[in-house]
């Protein structure tokens, strides 16, 4: 079995070129281990594939329990504008608002 | 944004996110203009940290913003920009979209009227399965531009191949929009009740809050099929007293899109359907060269529903729709056939065979020649309309025109006179010993006059002789038989039948 690439740099770029498969190929669906080094900005990179590829579900489950963690305000500005999106997409726009709000007044 | 406040020294990039999420919201919302404000902050903001990725997000949606507030010129240059950064990134995702996008557009305001459908057939073909957001927003613009076009026959075929891979992505807009398309072909096809039905559900799909733009398309053809139904009902009263107050808002909002619509050139399509209102044969000559077939009906004032036949608007043409089905014969339609099927329209009642060549074509009917004639003009015409030719229908001996079939003509367009018809009676060139009957077919009539010889006949050689088939010979010489111009002789196979002096 190959070995799993988690460089930051390489998956920033991978995430901006839009691979966002390869991104879950890479880091997985799941909750990335609290020890890596770069396990905000890879979680971002996380809930914002899975929010590209149409797996809202999964990419707000990720969110919830990662903010339990976390209090992080870049963390909580960048997953909350892929949220928004995921949201509006499915038409909640409760939802949408909520994290629109948290956007603008964390 | 008191995180900002807090932070004024914030870098660029996180700030271009604090800016687009809500940029998108409003966009979300409808409030074009506010998200354009909030994009634009975010576009400045992901300039200035060079950060590709959000100056691609950002143009991309100042573009649909600037679409949507009625620059559509201007907001296709944006999207464009933001193809070219997607490109220089190498985003296949957003590249794919933006294109889609784009091509949208242009098919939406009729940039590319005559190519449209094609393009939107191929777009459509070289989409990836997993694209079913683009897919979906190209079979629903796909099936507005074939009702345009007068095929609306295609438009619902293609929504009931995709109707399961619509309502499967969860999308509620698409949802909605798809239910708002397949209204407008039902009510096209004369089914007001299933069409109502199917607005509700596409209201029921969409916050009126949010979705303003088409919630407010789906209102307008309800009302409409409902003025049409005359209905109206207490509940409807309450609903429209809200619906009242929603369009106050709507309105104000649609008088700022209108006026900036005003800009003549920024909508094609939009410019030409509003131009063809009214009839004149220029409008109905700009119809047919930009194929939108599917404004008949309100430039000729007739209901969608309306089957009929538009025997102009020039020489040779017809115009041919029924219930959103349109086609166009551009040669070949002579002024005999145009002429009998104006005729076959004024009369309610059956028309003889002897008045239809003397008024059509103004002779002195005589069954043993004009019988062949009107058989074969009536079989060239029901080649020409073809889908359609169970229009010209056979009965009691004679022919007669679907009753809800309008024919229409150029000058003074609805036939609602005879007025046109003089008809003069020329001799023909054959005597006519006899007045004969003209229920009868040119075989039984030329049998008459072999038989006026003192001949006899039989099945068999009556058969042979007119080149049918035996029962169609048994079924002419009974009919002979049964109106007294025969007499039968003998029994089976040795059936004669002779003339009666």
């Amino acid at each position: 079995m190959s070995e799993k690439n988690t460089d930051i740099n390489y998956l920033t770029n991978c995430f901006y070129s839009g691979k966002y498969t390869l991104i879950l190929k890479q880091l997985g669906i799941n909750q990335i281990t609290k020890e890596h080094p770069y396990y905000v900005q890879l979680s971002e990179l996380q809930i914002g594939s899975l929010v590209f590829l149409g797996q809202f579900i999964e990419a707000q489950i990720l969110y919830e329990s990662i903010l339990k963690t976390v209090s992080n305000n870049e963390f909580k500005i960048k997953t909350s504008f892929y949220l928004v999106i995921a949201n509006v997409r499915l038409s909640k726009y409760k939802e949408a608002k909520k994290l629109f709000y948290q956007i603008c007044y964390t | 944004m008191l995180y900002l406040r807090k932070n004024p020294k914030l870098d660029s990039q996180l700030k271009f996110y604090i800016y687009q999420g809500p940029a998108f919201f409003r966009f979300s919302f409808s409030q074009f203009h506010k998200a354009k404000k909030w994009g634009l902050l975010a576009y400045s903001n992901s300039f200035e940290s060079r950060f590709e990725y959000g100056q691609m997000l950002s143009q991309d949606l100042i573009g649909h913003c600037l679409v949507q507030i009625g620059e559509i010129r201007k907001g296709l240059n944006d999207l464009k920009q933001a193809l070219k950064i997607s490109n220089s990134i190498g985003n296949g995702g957003n590249k794919t979209a933006l294109i889609i996008s784009i091509l949208l557009y242009e098919v939406q305001f009729g940039m590319c009227l005559k190519s449209a459908e094609k393009k939107l057939y191929q777009a459509l073909s070289e989409l990836t399965p997993e694209d079913t957001y683009s897919k979906n927003e190209i079979i629903l613009e796909l099936s507005r531009q074939l009702v345009l076009r007068g095929k609306v026959g295609q438009a619902q075929n293609i929504l009931d191949q995709n109707s399961n891979e619509i309502y499967k992505f969860q999308n509620k807009y698409q949802a909605a929009i798809f239910n708002l398309r397949y209204a407008n072909i039902l009510k096209t096809k004369a089914e007001p009740h299933a069409s109502l039905t199917l607005l509700r559900t596409a209201k029921f799909n969409l916050d009126p809050r949010v979705d303003i733009l088409a919630y407010r398309q789906i209102e307008g053809l309800e009302r409409e099929i409902k003025k049409n139904l005359n209905i109206r009902d207490l509940k409807d009263e309450t609903h429209y007293k809200y619906l009242n107050f929603l369009d106050q808002r709507i309105s104000g909002r649609s008088k700022k899109l209108e006026n900036r619509l005003l800009n003549v050139g920024e909508d094609p399509l939009g410019d030409l359907i509003d131009k063809l209102q009214t009839y004149s044969i220029e409008n109905l000559m700009t119809i047919i060269s930009s194929q939108l077939f599917g404004l008949l009906p309100k430039v000729l004032n007739l209901k969608m529903s309306q089957s009929f036949i538009y025997l102009g608007p020039h020489r040779g043409q017809m115009l041919i729709y029924s219930k959103g089905d349109a086609f166009f014969v551009n040669s070949g339609v002579t002024s005999t056939m145009k002429k009998l099927l104006e005729f076959l329209s004024q009369k309610s009642d059956l028309i003889s065979k002897q008045d239809l060549i003397e008024t059509v074509w103004e002779y002195k009917y005589n069954p043993e020649i004009h019988d062949r004639l009107l058989h074969s003009t009536v079989s060239k015409i029901r080649k020409i309309i073809a889908p359609f030719s169970s229009w010209i229908e056979w009965s009691g001996g004679s022919y007669f025109l679907s009753k809800q079939i309008l024919i229409l003509k150029n000058e003074n367009y609805l036939t609602s006179s005879q007025k046109h018809f003089r008809p003069l009676l020329i001799e023909s060139k054959l005597s006519e010993n006899k007045k004969i009957d003209s229920d009868l077919n040119f075989r039984q009539i030329q049998m008459l006059h072999l038989l006026e010889k003192n001949e006899f006949t039989d099945i068999s050689s009556y058969a042979k002789k007119f080149k049918i088939s035996k029962i169609t010979a048994c079924r002419d010489l009974s009919v002979l038989f049964r109106k007294h111009l025969l007499v039968r002789t003998g029994k089976g196979r040795a059936t004669k039948y002779l003339r009666i002096n």
